[in-house]
């Protein structure tokens, strides 16, 4: 055991703990470093600071879905598994942005994969029930998200980062280890794509063309 | 902001607000905290993780065994309680009392007094019973690859999870099957292709002539469902009103008529059964529904003849039915495809739900919208919809202008979901 690791938690370098709460770390570098030594304490932090962030990019590409658990899950056994290899810690933020757009990513591929085997079309594959909205709101979730099962990865993952988890240009490109130009000849491909594919859909085809009512709103 | 941006950024809080609705934080910490805990073996953890496979190995066999297992099946009456049942021993109910069989599988078949009815065979996946006389009650627990059947004469009733009766007259050949639940197929002379039947409704049908004499009734057969705890007598009131509604005329459907001999067969409610049309008619709109083709699927529907399939669909066929005539902004007809879904089960919320959103969206009459919602709230207050019926019922009363009841409404939704997506527009409307 490491000098630090034998020292009480409130005596380590860069860590305190208020009176009745958990450990706290100032900044990133602080919970790195605390990483980096094995401290669990720290785990335990860092999923409070970025578990809001992965699950707002897991949730955006996946929509409502009963696997978000499991790949967020997936998520952070990465970051611990490989948080050694992190050696600026400035970029531990869009460090973990990229595992999860990769996770993310590599959970659609794999669903892809699996419906080729079972040798069954995409509307046919039983849904796995989860709780939710209803009604049209459901409808046109659901609907957007089955267009976004027919774009490529690559490019469903770009449109899903953008306007779904509305994160800036330069972010995208970072998770998505791209340059900004790919990234934005694959939001232009995409939007294309998205649009056609949505006349298809009549929840997204009025939508598109008059901007009806949605009926939710953020709190 | 284009109207694409405006799409998704309504998806996006759509979707953020179910994945924290879901609270997902505190899973994915215990979640962690478990598998660092498998990650650290020990001596003991080893012995118990061999344990556990060696436990996972024996129930796997056990599911194994139990799956290919066939039914069995007891035997309960006057003289034999709880009896083994042999294939194809005759069984005849006493006089006066009735004879059960009880199935491996949880399915029920009951004999009445007088009546005869032997098991056929058995296989892992349910039985065949054969009716010699007289009318079972037949009750079959649905599970997945359920393959029941019960046979009358030549007649072969195909079940996966249902209640119905099943009636025998050997001397007149006659078969008569009444649906209490759920849906069957029946095959055997005068039946081409087989017919459906679903609650409600009853089958007779005559092989001794040698014609087809089949007719379905609307038997209006299903048994009062006791009142649901927490309902208050208006609610019991109105859900018993819609368990009394009156049977719904069976019609033939309109396109098709032509070409098609109709005899009616005792009372204006009766019709001759024509599976194989109606079969290829019932593909059309669901066919175009399930490519989201809703005008198309409407189109289809009415030509096939609407009110055919409201009287015939179940519950959650004609919400279906309802939701493609209001996605093709046809109000009436969604009305009525939702109103048959009442009628049919009482305790179906989404019907109620969606005759608010035809009032809301398509007649623009808030009024009745929030008597909708209100009826949704009152009476299925944890219901699937209710974040929604709460939130539509506060618009309702908005847009018509009803403050008092808006405010009632943006309490009840604030009591109900204080972190809804609408709590804010509701803190509003209470002057919060």
């Amino acid at each position: 055991m490491s000098v630090a690791m034998a020292l009480p938690r409130e005596m380590r370098p860069g860590a305190h703990s208020m009176p009745g709460t958990a450990v706290v770390y100032n900044d990133d570098a602080d919970l790195v470093a605390a990483l980096h030594r094995g401290d669990r304490a720290a785990r335990t932090v860092l999923v409070q600071r970025y578990e809001p962030l992965v699950e707002r990019l897991v949730a955006g590409a996946l929509g409502i879905d009963s696997e978000i658990a499991d790949v967020i899950q997936d998520v952070f056994v990465g970051v611990f598994e490989g948080i050694r290899s992190l050696k600026d810690a400035s970029a531990l933020r869009s460090w973990i942005a990229t595992l999860a757009v990769f996770t993310a990513r590599g959970r659609i591929r794999r669903r892809r994969r699996w419906r080729w085997i079972r040798f069954l079309a995409p509307e046919e594959v039983p849904e796995v029930p989860v709780s939710g909205p209803q009604g049209e709101t459901h409808e046109a979730v659901r609907a957007t998200y089955r267009v976004l099962d027919t774009l490529p990865d690559d490019e469903r993952m770009a449109f899903s980062l953008r306007f779904i988890s509305e994160m800036q240009l330069t972010e995208v490109a970072t998770a998505c280890r791209v340059s900004l130009a790919t990234v934005k000849r694959r939001l232009a491909r995409a939007e294309r794509r998205f649009v056609e594919a949505a006349k298809d859909h009549p929840a997204l085809r009025e939508r598109l063309q008059s901007g009806g009512r949605w009926g939710v709103e953020e709190s | 902001m284009s109207e694409l941006e405006n799409l998704m950024r309504d998806v996006a809080r759509t979707v953020q607000t179910d994945a924290r609705r879901r609270q997902l934080l505190p899973e994915i910490q215990a979640r962690l905290v478990a598998l660092d805990e498998k990650r650290r073996p020990t001596g003991a953890v080893w012995r118990w993780s061999m344990a556990g496979a060696m436990a996972c190995c024996a129930a796997a066999v056990a599911f194994y065994v139990m799956q290919v297992q066939p039914v069995s099946f007891a035997v309960d009456g006057v003289t034999s309680a709880g009896t083994t049942g042999a294939v194809g021993q005759k069984l005849a109910a006493p006089d006066s009392s009735a004879l059960s069989l009880r199935f491996s599988d949880g399915s029920q078949v009951t004999l009445p007094p007088r009546a005869q009815a032997h098991v056929d065979d058995v296989d892992n996946k349910g039985a065949t019973v054969a009716v010699d006389e007289g009318t079972v009650e037949v009750s079959v627990v649905h599970r997945a690859k359920t393959r029941w059947q019960v046979r009358a004469g030549r007649y072969q009733i195909h079940v996966t999870g249902t209640r119905f009766a099943a009636g025998w007259d050997s001397r007149q050949q006659t078969l008569t099957v009444t649906m209490r639940e759920g849906s069957v197929v029946v095959t055997g002379p005068g039946l081409k292709q087989g017919t459906p039947l679903v609650t409600g409704q009853r089958l007779r049908v005559n092989a001794a002539t040698g014609e087809p004499a089949a007719a379905i009734e609307d038997a209006n057969v299903p048994e009062p469902a006791a009142p649901t705890q927490g309902q208050s007598k208006d609610e019991q009131a109105e859900a018993a009103a819609v368990e009394a509604a009156p049977a719904v005329v069976v019609t033939e459907p309109a396109a098709p008529a032509p070409a098609r001999e109709e005899r009616r067969i005792g009372s204006a409610r009766t019709r001759r059964a024509a599976p194989t049309k109606l079969a290829q008619l019932d593909n059309d709109w669901r066919g175009f529904e399930a490519r989201h083709q809703y005008k198309e699927a409407f189109a289809a529907a009415v030509n096939a003849g609407w009110d055919n399939y409201c009287a015939r669909l179940g519950a959650d066929d004609l919400v279906k039915l309802g939701n493609v005539a209001r996605y093709a902004k046809d109000a009436e007809h969604a009305d009525s495809a939702y109103q048959a879904a009442r009628r049919r089960s009482a305790s179906a919320d989404q019907p109620v739900f969606f005759l608010g959103r035809v009032a809301f969206d398509l007649r623009k009459d808030y009024v009745a919208a929030g008597n909708w919602f209100d009826s949704y709230l009152k009476r299925f207050p944890h219901g699937p919809l209710a974040l929604e019926a709460a939130g539509l019922l506060l618009d309702s009363r908005l847009k018509a202008g009803d403050n008092a009841g808006a405010r009632d409404a943006a309490k009840g939704y604030l009591d109900a979901f204080p972190h809804g997506p609408l709590a804010s527009k509701a803190r509003a409307t209470r002057g919060q």
